[in-house]
């Protein structure tokens, strides 16, 4: 086969390709096991899917998933800061998801591009502080829960925006090293908050869309269950929403 | 059981699936020599759509008219990787028969490929009833849509044959639950309460299958039942009257 020629600036460009791959191929190799967690983590979008696919936000989740694994692959490429990007917005995409599902006007709007609370100065979709996802736990057995699953929310949404806006010790790049390299340290910290966040959107789910968590077959709910940490279930537990 | 979860479908291909969707293209396209161009639906995954090459190269589709169907976002990105059209990651069972809303829109297919083991079914309680139920809701939609110049379809069923008795006076209650104006439903007192044998399932799957069609006003063309071990596949064709 003949290789069509690319010009030297393209050839600029694409010869990262080769260094992400081998870190890629070595991520997957080393963290086989995390890496498979995280998988099999992951899909339990798949019941999210087919529980809320009457709404016409779900195609959220479809984004939630795209997010999710770019944030995987970034992270086997050893693209650390971008593999947190990635994971802030799975995380805002759960959060909308879980604010339009109850609001398919708004949603309507939303998709439009409209960001009708700017035109009318009225509160952002979550509210002051999230106070939307408050709310929704208010009526349940224990509201001090649903503040406290907030509180988790805000703060992991607050870690993630440090690769946004490029805290110091969130950087790409390490001394002189331009090119990325596989770091251990780094992989298991992101593997951890991975793994958090997918309890949070799970738990913020549950929370916002209980009727069709409820309504899983048993194997759904199992599977999306295995994906939210201890501490997370006790929350929803005194809730009663499990 | 089959020794490999996968060599079901290569028998089934050579032995049912592609001689009868052959056979049956030509009813219903006589004059298409070359390809029949029917537009394919097939529940599939991502690791074994064998199916999908023997069709087209049996000369029942083109590539650009097959719509492929897994309820995993994972399989569906490598499906898409192949240059497939994957519609909704859900549970086709339950899109259809709850939001058909959704996939209307690309309804009448020439083919319907519901091979339910694909979907990495759990063998559970009530399983089979919701597929079955499934085809009757794929009729309705098949009837509703946009006539086109085909006037008739193949279905083709797969499903597992577990140890969960099935339900059939539930499963016809639910089945006269879809309402079609001047059609009587199906006379539960001609139906057994339960179906409890491979053979009493796969009896009571063909008689509700052959019930089937009449109610959308199609004629039966042929119904094809066949067994692998403990998989049950039929093969319908139908033209509308």
């Amino acid at each position: 086969m003949i290789k069509p020629k690319i010009s030297r600036q393209a050839s600029d460009v694409a010869q990262m390709n080769k260094v992400l791959s081998q870190n890629l191929i070595r991520s997957l190799k080393e963290f086989k096991k995390e890496v498979e967690i995280i998988c099999e983590q992951s899909r339990c979008l798949n019941c999210w899917s087919n529980a809320l696919q009457a709404y016409e936000s779900a195609k959220l989740i479809s984004e939630i998933f795209v997010d999710l694994y770019a944030s995987i692959h970034f992270s086997g490429c050893a693209l650390y800061k971008y593999a947190d990007m990635a994971l802030r917005s799975a995380l805002e995409n759960s959060l909308n998801l879980a604010y339009f599902v109850n609001h398919p006007v708004e949603f309507g709007w939303w998709e439009k591009g409209k960001e009708w609370y700017l035109e009318s100065k009225v509160q952002h979709p979550w509210g002051e502080a999230y106070s939307y996802f408050k709310y929704l736990g208010s009526g349940l057995s224990n509201s001090k829960a649903s503040e406290r699953l907030v509180t988790h929310i805000s703060s992991e949404y607050k870690e993630l925006s440090k690769s946004i806006h490029s805290s110091s010790l969130r950087l790409q790049t390490g001394g002189a090293k331009l090119s990325p390299s596989v770091d251990i340290k780094r992989f298991e910290s992101w593997s951890r908050r991975i793994q958090k966040i997918v309890s949070v959107i799970n738990a913020l789910l549950i929370l916002a869309c209980n009727k069709q968590f409820r309504d899983m077959t048993k194997s759904d709910k199992n599977l999306v269950l295995s994906a939210i940490i201890k501490e997370h279930k006790t929350l929803l537990q005194s809730m009663d929403l499990l | 059981m089959l020794q490999s979860p996968k060599a079901y479908k290569k028998r089934l291909i050579g032995k049912l699936w592609l001689p009868k969707a052959q056979h049956y293209g030509n009813i219903l396209r006589p004059r298409l020599r070359k390809n029949k161009r029917l537009k394919i639906l097939s529940l599939t995954s991502d690791d074994n759509y064998v199916e999908i090459p023997r069709l087209i190269e049996g000369g029942l589709a083109y590539k650009q008219d097959v719509f492929l169907w897994t309820y995993d976002h994972f399989k569906k990105m490598r499906l898409q990787s192949e240059g497939f059209q994957v519609l909704t990651p859900a549970r086709y069972e339950d899109t259809v028969t709850k939001s058909s809303g959704v996939i209307a829109e690309h309804f009448p297919f020439g083919i319907l490929n519901l091979d339910f083991i694909s979907q990495d079914p759990k063998m559970s309680q009530g399983r089979m009833e919701l597929e079955i139920e499934s085809i009757e809701a794929t009729f309705k939609l098949q009837a509703k849509s946009p006539a086109d110049s085909l006037q008739g379809f193949i279905l083709i069923y797969t499903t597992m044959v577990d140890e969960n008795s099935v339900d059939v006076k539930n499963l016809i209650s639910k089945l006269n639950s879809y309402h079609v104006d001047g059609w009587p439903g199906l006379a539960i007192s001609s139906y057994p309460s339960l179906a409890a044998t491979l053979n009493e399932k796969t009896g009571i799957i063909n008689k509700v299958l052959k019930a089937i069609p009449s109610k959308y006003d199609y004629t039966l063309l042929g119904c094809h039942p066949v067994t692998v071990d403990n998989i049950l596949s039929v093969v319908l064709a139908v033209k509308q009257i």
